[in-house]
């Protein structure tokens, strides 16, 4: 049961730009160091925007969230844009309840 | 006892005690000598009794016990070793036998090693210097986990210091909350600043994350909350401040979901920001039903410079609770996944509308613990009810 939580699953789904990432499974405080690192790599190397797609993301908690935020802002500083796509619902309503569903472009 | 060690090495402490038992002195004489060479500590008993005596009275690092030995045996003295003085104890086995059969009773007994008898030197120093250097790795690995462990728990006492220690005593007010850490220091926070005669405020947060780095920065939201309610500050002055102070001292990584209400006594109003947090419930204690209204909410503290920061005012009625919470509740889940939600918690506060706020309180953390069965609470819970009595 144990094993079954804390899934996460990056992969790039599109190489250009947009550049796409599926993010699928949990993000929690317990893995939340794999997206961190995920991220940065791509921060580092890629051009552009950068899209997260969210369709198979099940549940994100704030420490996820935090590494969503902060990689927002270093990503600025590279000149890059992260984005968010396809939440779903449960996903969403974090989302909207922190307001950073517009800080990320979901909503106005 | 000689050994020809020089002055030098005679005043360093030993590299390792040992406890050897045999009864054949001769076996006796070479294994302590050659262990004295090499800068151990060894005390020799020719009983197992003897030998269980000194593992009581002493630390050791290592024993060495001949097999077979008038009075107790080496896997008799084994077995009890491990069973009621030192599990961890390093045991090697001196033995004359090769039998399969008394190697692996041995080993049942909780054995470590084996060397045969007539035993080469090299491979006994080789094999004893192996066990004791695990011996005292572990040894090291347990220290340093105390003393972490001793640090977590200060870590835990300073914040919980930090926490309203006496709630204060308000005329047809009653407060009661609990605050539950994740099994370490927690980011949650709540607080209760009476402001003069007039009102009251209200707050609550939750740092991202969890552990020491978000106790840390909830010691930093408290301390700055307490300097920047002086009266006349609205609450969204207070947010707007804190959200300045935070944006210095978090990390890119880390925000505070946080929500600041102020009851002002006399028109019973309710005003209530919020940064990313969840709104209240509200509870109607004539009727128990639980509503949680639609209020105005900017983005977590941190992470925007100059957030359009608003509040909302709500009119209470006597004979009302308003329900204060983080998310380490609603958003707990069970073993199949399904969360505790909003409406768990309505629920509970549904059924203990006759209840005092604190026993209130208490059924909400027993509804939590039934809710996750035997797992581990993963994330900080806190919750703070304030009663408007009718």
């Amino acid at each position: 049961m144990a094993q079954e939580r804390f899934q996460l699953q990056c992969s790039v789904v599109e190489e250009g730009d947009p550049y796409i990432v599926a993010v699928s499974g949990e993000v929690v405080f317990e893995n939340v160091e794999e997206l961190r690192a995920f991220l940065l790599k791509i921060g580092e190397s890629k051009t552009g925007t950068v899209v997260l797609d969210l369709a198979g993301l099940e549940f994100i908690d704030t420490s996820g969230l935090g590494v969503l935020v902060g990689m927002r802002s270093q990503f600025k500083r590279y000149g890059k844009e992260l984005r968010l796509a396809n939440p779903r619902e449960k996903v969403l309503k974090i989302l909207r309840l922190t307001r950073l569903s517009t800080v990320f472009g979901l909503e106005a | 006892m000689t050994s020809g060690a020089s002055p030098a090495d005679v005043a360093a402490p030993p590299v390792g005690r040992i406890l050897l038992c045999d009864d054949s002195p001769v076996d006796c004489i070479i294994v302590r000598n050659l262990l004295e060479k090499r800068g151990y500590f060894v005390r020799v008993v020719e009983a197992g009794q003897d030998a269980l005596a000194a593992l009581e009275a002493e630390r050791f690092d290592l024993l060495v016990i001949d097999y077979e030995m008038e009075g107790l045996s080496g896997v008799e003295v084994t077995r009890v070793t491990r069973q009621r003085i030192d599990p961890r104890l390093p045991i090697i086995l001196l033995t004359a036998r090769t039998a399969q059969r008394d190697r692996l009773e041995a080993l049942e007994a909780g054995a470590s090693d084996f060397v045969t008898k007539p035993f080469d030197p090299a491979e006994l120093l080789a094999r004893i210097q192996n066990h004791v250097y695990t011996r005292q790795l572990g040894d090291s690995i347990a220290e340093a986990n105390r003393l972490l462990e001793e640090e977590r728990s200060k870590v835990i006492r300073v914040q919980q210091s930090l926490l309203p220690r006496e709630i204060p005593n308000l005329p047809g007010i009653q407060f009661a909350a609990f605050y539950l850490p994740s099994g370490m220091a927690s980011g949650d926070y709540y607080d209760i600043i009476p402001r003069g005669c007039e009102s009251v405020l209200l707050a609550i947060g939750d740092v991202s994350g969890h552990g020491i780095p978000s106790a840390m920065y909830m010691s930093i939201l408290r301390a700055t909350l307490r300097s920047k309610c002086r009266l006349g500050a609205s609450i969204v002055d207070v947010i707007r401040g804190l959200n300045e102070v935070l944006g210095h001292a978090l990390d890119n990584f880390s925000f505070v979901t946080f929500l600041l209400a102020e009851y002002t006594f006399e028109s019973r109003e309710l005003r209530v920001a919020s940064a990313g947090h969840h709104p209240p419930l509200i509870q109607d204690l004539s009727t128990g039903s639980v509503t949680q209204p639609e209020i105005s909410t900017t983005v977590p503290l941190g992470i925007m410079e100059r957030p359009r920061i608003t509040s909302t005012s709500l009119r209470l009625h006597p004979g009302c609770r308003v329900i204060f919470f983080t998310d380490g509740i609603v958003e707990m889940v069970d073993g199949s996944g399904a969360d505790f939600g909003t409406e768990g918690l309505a629920r509970v506060l549904a059924d203990n509308s006759s209840a005092t706020p604190k026993e209130a309180c208490d059924a909400v953390a027993a509804a939590m613990a039934r809710f996750r069965g035997g797992a581990r609470q993963q994330d900080d819970a806190t919750m703070l009810i304030m009663q408007i009595d009718a």
